[in-house]
């Protein structure tokens, strides 16, 4: 059965799928379609409950949520796949050339991972951003810098078992150069459980930047993040639970939908990794 | 040979540590502009932002600040806060306890309810109920803490009242502290409770699957406490591990809660000490962070080559 086969065939992973198709749309069309400014404030119609004109309501300066959650969501998407690319080309590039590098360079790439896997990354972004203060340019970073290990230890694995077998051992044999079997042989090889990590590690990227954002400390204003938009919500729960539920929502179905296409993928591409934490 | 497998693992802290004070270092050395009149804000005076330099050691060379933090990392002696005067390891060590107790009870809770979610799956392998868990352990595992921490205080603290809304309780009440304690911990537990309940299963379900097993239950020998045992027995080491690599992120979701609940901590005192960018502060309750956390990997590194005679043989021949 292909892969996409088996994803339909599971309930989870249909889920999964409906629910990240649903986030998709709203953070693709969403902004396009809402007759709504995200920062128009209109405060007589503040904490309105969900309406035809606004369906999640508004928020405490009577901002339509629908509309603010739609770009918020396209911001999180946009910043996630950002991130997971930077971590990708990253982890890839260190692995594989910890792979084939001399083992005194490996060595010392793999403790490179080891002491990187082994901080706290909230704490560690929190200390970074301490310093810096918040922005794009250095969430994207942070974020990624976290997740790398995690690429490069596959990579590195995957290119091991390559550097042995018997199919580059007859490329090599008949000439190919080093450059040639990884970039012909080695990392189309490596795809499907690289494509695997990629999507687990979406909704954690997602998950990580709304946090710190709530906390004030990930994307600045006067971008709204889904992690802004609870944070507004918190602030003013007391008076109206409306926007903590949109905000909240909106985060549930983005890490739930990937979560659980990210596992029906895994397990249809490469069961192998499920013993990944 | 089980020394040098100790040896490297103490190492392999070590390093991550002395990474950890080299890099809150040099955040000090990139902080743009003057850290000094960035902590005063707009109160800063030439003469303030000149004394404070001089307070923080800001004027000497690097070499030296490096060799002077090095060291009050290395004692423990996190200096004094210049803002209240106070030494910082007792900010440090007057909240560490609180977040302690946060994060001991979260995994607590996950073990009590993962547990048995788990067994009880396993042993009733694609009812309705086990497929329900797979899909309610999946949410748990993916949905944001802070999310669960919010959606948790707007049920039970703010419309239905069973539970207070935020501080850590009286220090002498320890029903009330339990009581400030309940959700803050469930909602950081609740991603383990799932992940547990999910280990728990798989390792369960493989075991229950072997012949010997099989052959004990067609003599009528087993149940409920066979199945226990054989749970706890297999899926001991694997739980270990998550709550190992874990510890981490349970940290990291121990400073939303607090900040959410409002609840005394080193997630709170970081948080707080980065809005009024008093970065000794962030540097101390950061450090401290990072040691608990290597500090419990090293810990379930020992218990795990101590609890698998497998493991402890491969660890051997490395």
């Amino acid at each position: 059965m292909s892969a996409l086969g088996e994803i339909r065939a599971g309930a989870s992973g249909r889920l999964g799928a409906v629910l990240v198709l649903a986030v998709l749309g709203y953070g693709l069309l969403g902004p396009w379609l809402s007759p709504w400014d995200p920062a128009g404030i209109m405060v007589p119609d503040r904490f309105a409950g969900p309406s035809w004109s606004h369906p999640f309501g508004t928020d405490q300066l009577g901002r339509d949520l629908a509309t603010r959650g739609a770009y918020a969501t396209r911001l999180a998407l946009g910043l996630a796949i950002a991130t997971v690319t930077v971590a990708l080309a990253g982890g890839v590039g260190l692995g594989v050339a910890c792979a084939f590098a001399p083992s005194r360079v490996a060595r010392s790439i793999l403790i490179g991972f080891d002491v990187l896997a082994a901080f706290p990354s909230l704490i560690l972004a929190l200390a970074i951003i301490a310093a810096f203060g918040p922005g794009l340019d250095r969430l994207v970073p942070i974020i990624a810098a976290s997740l790398l290990p995690h690429f490069g230890r596959v990579a590195r694995a995957q290119a091991l078992g390559f550097r042995g077998s018997a199919f580059v051992e007859a490329e090599r044999a008949l000439g190919a150069g080093t450059a040639r079997i990884l970039f012909r042989h080695v990392l189309p090889n490596m795809l499907g459980p690289l494509v695997v990590l990629v999507s687990m590690d979406l909704p954690v990227v997602v998950t990580l930047e709304a946090g710190l954002s709530f906390l004030g400390l990930g994307v600045p204003p006067p971008l709204a993040s889904l992690g802004t938009l609870l944070n507004d919500g918190y602030a003013n729960l007391g008076r109206s639970p409306g926007p903590v539920l949109a905000a909240g929502g909106v985060l549930v179905v983005l890490t739930l939908g990937f979560t659980l296409l990210g596992e029906a993928l895994r397990d249809a591409i490469d069961p192998r990794l499920r013993s990944l934490p | 040979m089980r020394l040098g497998v100790v040896a490297s693992r103490l190492a392999a802290t070590l390093a991550v540590l002395v990474a950890a004070m080299a890099l809150l270092f040099a955040l000090t050395l990139a902080i743009p502009g003057d850290p000094a009149a960035a902590m005063l804000g707009p109160r800063a005076t030439p003469e303030a932002t000149a004394s404070i330099t001089r307070q923080m050691g800001l004027d000497q060379p690097v070499p030296i600040r490096l060799w002077r933090f090095a060291g009050l990392l290395a004692t423990g002696d996190f200096g004094t806060d210049i803002v209240s005067g106070r030494p910082i390891r007792d900010m440090v060590f007057e909240v560490l306890p609180f977040t302690l107790a946060l994060a001991g009870t979260a995994i607590g809770l996950a073990l009590a309810l993962g547990f048995p979610a788990g067994i009880h799956a396993a042993t009733h392998p694609g009812r309705i109920s086990d497929r329900l868990l797979a899909l309610v352990s999946v949410a748990f595992v993916a949905v944001p803490n802070f999310v669960v921490a919010i959606g948790l205080l707007l049920v039970f603290s703010l419309r239905l009242r069973w539970l207070p809304v935020q501080g850590a309780g009286e220090t002498d009440d320890l029903l009330d502290q339990v009581r400030h304690l309940a959700l803050p911990a469930l909602a950081i537990g609740l991603g383990w409770i799932g992940y547990i309940a999910r280990l728990v299963r798989a390792s369960l379900l493989e075991v229950l699957g072997q012949p010997y097993i099989r052959t004990a239950r067609a003599f009528g020998i087993g149940g409920f406490r066979l199945t226990w045992k054989l749970a706890l027995r297999n899926a001991a080491i694997p739980t270990l591990a998550a709550l190992g690599v874990g510890f981490g992120r349970l940290l990291g979701g121990a400073v939303f809660a607090e900040i959410i609940f409002a609840r005394p901590g080193l997630g709170t005192l970081i948080f707080q000490a980065i809005r009024a960018r008093n970065y000794p502060v962030v540097q101390a309750g950061v450090f401290v962070t990072v040691l608990l956390f290597v500090a419990t990997n090293l810990v379930v590194d020992a218990l795990f080559l101590w609890l698998d005679p497998r493991l402890r043989a491969e660890a051997e021949r490395l």
